[in-house]
């Protein structure tokens, strides 16, 4: 019989169940600091291992996980890593990650650079996860110290100039201000500034400039350029809010949403919303998509939504409505779980699960036996053995004789056992 | 009416099923009012199809129904005892044949004739006039339930009298 | 001799039937009137025609008066018809020499209070008859290989014995079982009655035999997708769905597997009364003996494919297809338990005492979830006080099922006596408006359970309510004549049986037709219990109404050994009243191959029919432009003739002549006749194989010469026994009212009704109408006369 042990570990925000079947160790690794309540695990899960933690009060400020893990209901079957949109969840078995086994469906969301991408720097931080990360293999300090002396004029034409950041990676002339983020205009950068002091007209940055709006005059540095950038992005992060795709003057960004559906703010019931103050919606968006506008009410950018729908469990007024109409998932094979986990993505737009209630079947009364008792086996006298041996023989002797089974078969049973008693004694006699 | 003449004429109002009666009790034990009845709704059809006229006709049960209908809608052959019921109580009507109880009907009739509506405490006193055994405990109900409130003087009025006695015309007609 | 080098001589005779037709039909005078008619060598009349006396008396006449055809007119064809070619080729005529005039069913004993205007139809009957008779040919029956390998569809008990007699009798059979066990209820079932022997050991041993033996192919788990084909070669498409267990490995251990798998689900093998895991067996003598994944069930943990010690649990198993050829099927599809929350004044599904027949079953079996205790379910306390409420979703037409389920007084009155001899002090009370105990043994068993001191209350419950203490039951006890209301602490429904919904899909893919009950129908209610309507397929068990499992064993055997019948010779002779192309008037316009239901017939320059494939049903011969296409029996010719005859004397006013297809409205005729349903006189039945034989041209004959009405009947849409000539015929007839209409000919004079074999009663209504509709518009032309200036008529 396989052995099953669970045990559960809280190490700094990651809550660690662990179960041991045999060889193999299955390992749930919730991060709550990650979880931003969404709930979506909570609305999936088939044995309701997953209850939901004070939301609102975590919203606005309390350190506590929104999600409780029931181990003793936990099955370890990871539907919940396979569909947190915020990867707080990270299910391994024998340390390979459940979102590698493609016999699971598990949710699809991405970011892609194309072809059409530089890179330039724009995306990097506008990702509400950092997840994007983008390098150049150069750099002005590769082309030796800054020459003394050299007299040249640099300008950048305004109206060509996209801020996409190139030009500030590479020298450090270029100075870029930061805007405050909205994620009405996700642009990061206000302007670009030029330090002259930091400038020796060496021109290589007009080459750079996807946009050719910059000009340099003095003396141009001999050397050529090869400027190139390589993006990566780390799907392991990404939330697929789209912001990237959405700031991107290239559309260079292929976005896979993870969800397609609405949110929509109820108006009558955010007459009392107090964005400043209680911000628990701000708070918990994972792809900062929250703003206030000018009228101090708060508003939302639906283009950058992942429709997780942890807003709509923060707002304690009520007032957002998340609906969902489609989940975005790899492909479910014919497995015996196909069903199981088609009903856990319908879960997700309906909110519910298919679960069956054994709790009114009954159970066989378990019987308790008890143990055997243990026998002493009698001990046996050789010599009485012996003698009953002995006494048998007698009849033995007379069983042999046609006329005495005659007797026995025949005779009325009183006459037999007299005659045959009798001559049993006459044969020993004689 | 012979025997088999008032089968019939129930079976005409109340529908050929009545035939295929199985006498399984489901009516009787799904009424209201059984406890109260001298003959079960059972075997008041039993009754009936027996041609048992007399004994069906006498019988209290027919004036007890309060047509709630669940006999009806449980009755495992399709009939509807409460049709037999009414098809009785028109018989009786139509014959003149009258348990004490039918006088509550008419005088509920006369007052929705007269007034298009019912007064509780009308239609007590009324009751109470033609049925004197009743006249205490109704009085001292109503005494009870006036003090409380709960019933008025007033019977109030309503719209369409005309309307009303047409309908009863074209029912007298009929 | 050559019929066409002379005049065709034939011979008439006419039945009495005891009185069963010469109490209405004057038979002396329709022997005279047959006497007249042309061709007509000898008419007698005779007692009974299908006697040995009759049948020789045809005979002689046969060989002395050089007789080529013979006229029988008696009873429906479908009745004696096979009789009568026996006995005509017995004296060296062609069976197909024979027509009958169907007297009887169609005419004195639906007409019995008209015996002048039923004689006069008579008459007509006989006219056409004749008429037909004179056009017969020869036809030569051929005969084709058939695959002598069978299937029964459907594990339970009448399924198991099927394949077992077929396999021993040196047959190859295919048991496809839709569940992942075959066994069926009885494996569900503790003892059974009236010997109160245990269930499964009885059939255990059967079921083990089923997987052992080498000629019986056992496919569990498994569906029928398709079925094409006809008696001999049925071609049978199924797939087996993955149990997500290697059955070769698998060992049966089940504890390994399911104690690891988190998953608990209500267990349907114990009725949700117990549970049991995702990884399963269905009951510890499945067979095979092999697990299975529920796959609405499994979260896909992996924990059961580690704890099998076999590694004998493969997730990646797939579902696979397979195909059969098979000469015959045996359906054995079963029943299903009525819904007993249906019957929402009984608390089942709300009440959690309130338990079913099946259920208790389960509570009593040793193997079931309480190991044989009788509890109340919400406390798990021993019941005390026992209810059986009968009749639950049986003779109850609020629920659609005014039939008995027969079986659930026997299996009251069976679990009623084992929890009496278990806990000899409880109180065990049956209500029941009858008990129904006929059977060897069944009212022996009933005075048992009344010596035991089984109450038993006459009288159907209303309702069952709960109180603080336990159920409450409301009834009126009939033989007291009083309403009263009891304690138990345990209510058990006996619920009937239905047919099984699950089986739909196999009865549409066979055609099967259905009762108003909606069991299947088998093809005699009396004489064939075990045929369908469908040659070479068999109807055992609960699949054709609810029945004891004795009487599915015998079922079961009888529709093995009907199997046997048809396939041990190896070869069934094909029919020969299949369609025929004359290549000279074919133009090759693919007509024909649209309207084929079976796809018999191929166009290469002129049309070509596979006669092993053409099922005689003549929608092409309807449908050809030009004739071409022409039928060995219910000829063109042939059924103008009797269209002629019909129509030669206007005995009556409204005047109909109606084309009844064989195998539904045919049959609901012959129904409406042994069920004594009258019915107006006016009509003249004309018997196609299919309403889509029904040329337009036949309608115009007939309003031409004078007959007011036409009917086409056929099979209800959807139930056609060629799956799509109803629907040909129903084409034609929409666009011929149209043209009517047209040319001034009132539409409603052409009437289409659809009936099944069993709705004889249907049919007789719908001829009703259609004559009063009739006498409403007046003779045939009124309306051309109404239209046109008076004079020109």
């Amino acid at each position: 019989m396989l052995e099953i042990e669970k045990d559960m570990d809280v190490e700094g925000s990651h809550v660690i169940c662990r179960q041991r079947s045999g060889d193999i160790i299955k390992i749930l690794d919730y991060d709550y600091k990650t979880c931003n309540g969404c709930g979506i695990c909570i609305s999936l899960c088939p044995t309701k291992a997953l209850q939901s933690g004070p939301i609102l009060e975590i919203a606005t400020g309390l350190d506590a996980p929104p999600v409780l893990i029931d181990l003793d209901a936990c099955v370890f079957c990871g539907m919940c890593a396979n569909f947190c949109p915020v990867n707080a969840y990270r299910f391994t078995v024998n340390d390979v990650d459940i979102k590698t086994d493609d016999r699971y469906p598990r949710l699809l969301r991405k970011a892609e650079p194309n072809e059409r991408c530089l890179p330039c720097t724009l995306c990097e931080p506008v990702c509400p996860t950092e997840a994007i990360t983008v390098v150049f293999n150069k750099t002005r300090d590769d082309f030796g110290p800054l020459r003394e002396g050299i007299e040249g004029e640099i300008s950048v034409d305004r109206e060509k100039c996209n801020l996409c950041g190139i030009c500030a990676r590479f020298c450090k002339a270029f100075v870029l201000l930061e805007r405050e983020k909205d994620p009405r205009d996700l642009r990061p950068y206000e302007q670009l500034l030029i330090d002259e002091d930091l400038c020796d007209y060496c021109g290589l940055c007009v080459g750079i400039c996807p946009e050719e709006a910059i000009s340099v005059k003095g003396e141009p540095l001999d050397a050529t350029l090869d400027l190139k950038g390589s993006i990566d992005v780390d799907q392991e992060r990404c939330i697929g809010c789209g912001r990237c795709a959405i700031v991107c003057p290239y559309e260079a960004m292929d976005v896979v949403k993870p969800f397609e559906g609405e949110i929509r703010l109820v108006s009558d019931r955010l007459v009392k919303c107090d964005p400043v103050g209680c911000h628990g919606c701000f708070n918990v968006c994972p792809a900062d998509c929250w703003y206030v506008d000018d009228q101090g009410r708060i508003g939302v950018v639906e283009d950058q939504c992942i429709l997780c729908g942890a807003c709509a469990n923060a707002c304690h007024l009520f007032g957002i409505d998340v609906t969902r109409t489609k989940v975005s998932h790899t492909p479910i094979k014919e497995t015996p779980w196909a069903s199981e986990w088609r009903d856990a993505i319908h879960a997700i737009l309906t909110g519910e699960k298919r679960r069956y209630d054994v709790s009114g079947t009954l159970a066989p009364p378990a019987v308790e036996r008890p143990p055997p008792p243990k026998i002493k086996a009698p001990e046996r006298d050789p010599e009485l053995l012996r003698r009953i041996d002995e006494s048998l023989r007698r009849i033995d002797e007379a069983m042999r004789t046609p006329k005495v089974r005659y007797l026995w078969e025949r005779a009325p049973v009183e006459e037999a056992r007299r005659k045959i008693a009798a001559r049993i004694a006459q044969e020993e006699s004689g | 009416m012979s025997g088999a003449k008032f089968t019939e004429e129930v079976i005409r109002l109340a529908g050929e099923e009545i035939r295929t009666c199985i006498q399984c009790g489901t009516c009787s034990s799904s009424c209201s009012t059984a406890h109260l009845m001298d003959n079960s709704i059972r075997k008041l059809i039993r009754l009936v199809l027996d041609g048992r006229k007399i004994e069906a006709l006498a019988s209290d049960s027919i004036w007890l129904c309060t047509s709630c209908l669940l006999c009806t809608v449980r009755c495992p052959r399709g009939i509807r005892p409460k049709a037999v019921v009414s098809a009785l109580r028109q018989i009786c009507e139509r014959e003149g044949i009258r348990s004490r109880d039918a006088s509550f009907e008419r005088i509920f009739m006369d007052q929705i004739r007269s007034m298009g509506r019912i007064s509780e405490v009308l239609l007590s006193a009324a009751y109470a006039l033609r049925n004197p055994d009743a006249a205490v405990p109704i009085m001292e109900m109503g005494i009870e339930l006036l003090s409380r409130g709960k019933v008025s003087l007033d019977p109030g009025s309503v719209k369409g009298m005309d309307e009303i006695e047409r309908i009863f015309r074209e029912f007298e007609n009929e | 001799m050559d019929p066409s080098e002379r005049p065709m001589r034939i011979g008439v005779y006419i039945c009495h039937c005891g009185l069963n037709i010469a109490a209405t039909l004057d038979v002396e005078e329709l022997r005279r009137f047959a006497e007249m008619l042309p061709n007509v060598v000898v008419a007698r009349d005779i007692q009974f025609t299908c006697s040995d006396a009759g049948q020789n008396t045809i005979k002689s006449d046969i060989a002395e008066l050089k007789l080529d055809a013979i006229v029988v007119a008696a009873c429906s064809p479908r009745l004696h018809e096979p009789t009568f070619r026996r006995t005509i080729t017995e004296a060296g005529l062609n069976q197909y020499m024979l027509e009958m005039a169907n007297i009887r069913e169609q005419c004195s004993w639906v007409h019995m209070d008209s015996p002048a205007l039923a004689t006069q139809k008579a008459k007509d009957l006989i006219a056409m008859a004749v008429a037909k008779a004179a056009l017969l040919h020869p036809l030569e029956t051929e005969s084709m290989p058939v695959s002598r390998d069978v299937l029964v569809i459907g594990g339970g008990v009448a399924g198991i014995s099927a394949a077992l007699d077929l396999a021993n009798a040196g047959l190859r059979v295919y048991l496809v079982e839709r569940r992942p066990t075959i066994g069926g209820y009885m494996a569900l079932l503790t003892d059974v009655f009236p010997t109160n022997d245990c269930s499964i050991c009885v059939l255990a041993p059967k079921m083990a035999e089923v997987y052992a033996n080498p000629m019986i192919k056992l496919m569990t788990y498994s569906e029928i997708l398709a079925i094409e084909g006809t008696v001999g070669h049925f071609r049978v498409t199924g797939v087996t769905k993955p149990r997500y267990v290697d059955p070769t490995l698998c060992k049966g251990c089940i504890n390994e597997c399911s104690s690891a798998c988190p998953v608990e689900v209500p267990n349907e093998y114990d009725f949700g009364l117990g549970k049991r895991k995702a990884i399963y067996m269905a009951i510890p003598q499945s067979v095979p003996l092999v697990a299975c994944i529920d796959t609405n069930a499994c979260i896909g943990c992996g924990l059961c494919a580690e704890a099998c010690p076999a590694d004998a649990v493969k997730y990646d198993q797939q579902s696979e297809e397979f195909k059969l050829d098979v000469g015959a099927i045996i359906v054995a599809t079963g029943w299903q338990p009525f819904d007993a929350s249906r019957k929402e004044e009984y608390g089942f599904g709300r009440y959690r005492d309130v338990v079913t027949t099946l259920q208790i079953e389960r509570m009593l079996n040793a193997a079931g979830p309480t190991r044989g205790d009788v509890v109340r379910p919400s406390t798990g306390e021993i019941a005390r006080s026992v209810a059986f409420i009968q009749c639950v979703g049986s003779r109850d037409q609020t629920v659609g099922n005014p039939y008995c389920s027969r079986i659930c007084c026997m299996a009251s009155l069976k679990n009623a006596q084992l929890i009496k001899e278990r806990y000899p002090d409880a109180d065990v009370s049956i209500h029941y408006i009858d008990i129904r105990a006929g059977g060897e043994g069944y009212e022996e068993f009933y005075l048992r359970a009344q010596r035991l001191g089984i109450n038993f209350i006459r009288g159907r419950v209303s309702s069952v309510e709960e109180g603080d203490d336990g159920l409450y039951v409301h009834y009126e006890d009939t033989l007291l004549g009083k309403t009263l209301m009891k304690r138990y602490d345990l209510v058990v429904l006996s619920t009937g049986l239905e047919a099984n919904s699950d089986a739909e899909v196999v009865g549409n893919l066979l055609g099967l037709s259905r009762r108003p009950d909606r069991f299947f129908e088998i093809a005699h209610p009396k004489m064939r219990p075990v045929e369908a309507h469908i040659d070479g397929v068999f109807i055992a068990g609960c699949a054709s109404g609810p029945k004891e499992i004795q009487v599915s064993i015998a079922q079961g055997s009888a529709a093995a050994s009907k199997a046997m019948q048809l396939l041990f010779k190896g070869e069934i002779e094909l029919d020969p009243t299949v369609a025929f192309v004359d290549r000279e008037k074919c133009i090759g316009c693919r007509l024909c191959v649209d309207t084929c239901p079976s796809r018999a017939i191929s166009v290469k320059d002129t049309a070509f029919v596979d006669e092993a494939r053409c099922k005689g049903c003549g929608t092409c011969s309807a449908a050809c432009p030009v004739d071409a296409i022409e039928m060995r029996l219910f000829s063109d010719e042939q059924i103008l003739a009797q269209i002629r005859a019909a129509t030669a004397v206007k005995g009556e006013y409204p005047f109909i002549v109606g084309f009844l297809c064989n195998w539904c409205s045919y049959a609901g005729a012959d129904l409406a006749g042994t069920s004594r349903i009258q019915y107006p006189t006016n009509i003249r039945i004309i018997r196609v194989m299919c309403a889509g034989r029904v040329d337009p041209s036949f309608v115009l004959e007939a309003l031409r010469r004078g007959a007011d009405g036409v009917l086409i009947a056929g099979c209800r849409i959807g139930e056609c026994h060629y799956v799509s000539g109803n629907l040909h015929a129903l084409q034609r007839v929409e666009v011929l009212k149209g043209l009517l209409k047209e040319i001034g000919i009132d539409p409603r004079r052409l009437k289409v009704a659809w009936c099944a074999a069993s709705e004889g009663d249907i049919l007789a209504r719908k001829i009703e109408e259609f004559v009063e509709e009739l006498r409403d518009l007046g003779p045939v032309g009124t309306e051309l006369a109404a239209a046109l200036p008076s004079g020109k008529v």
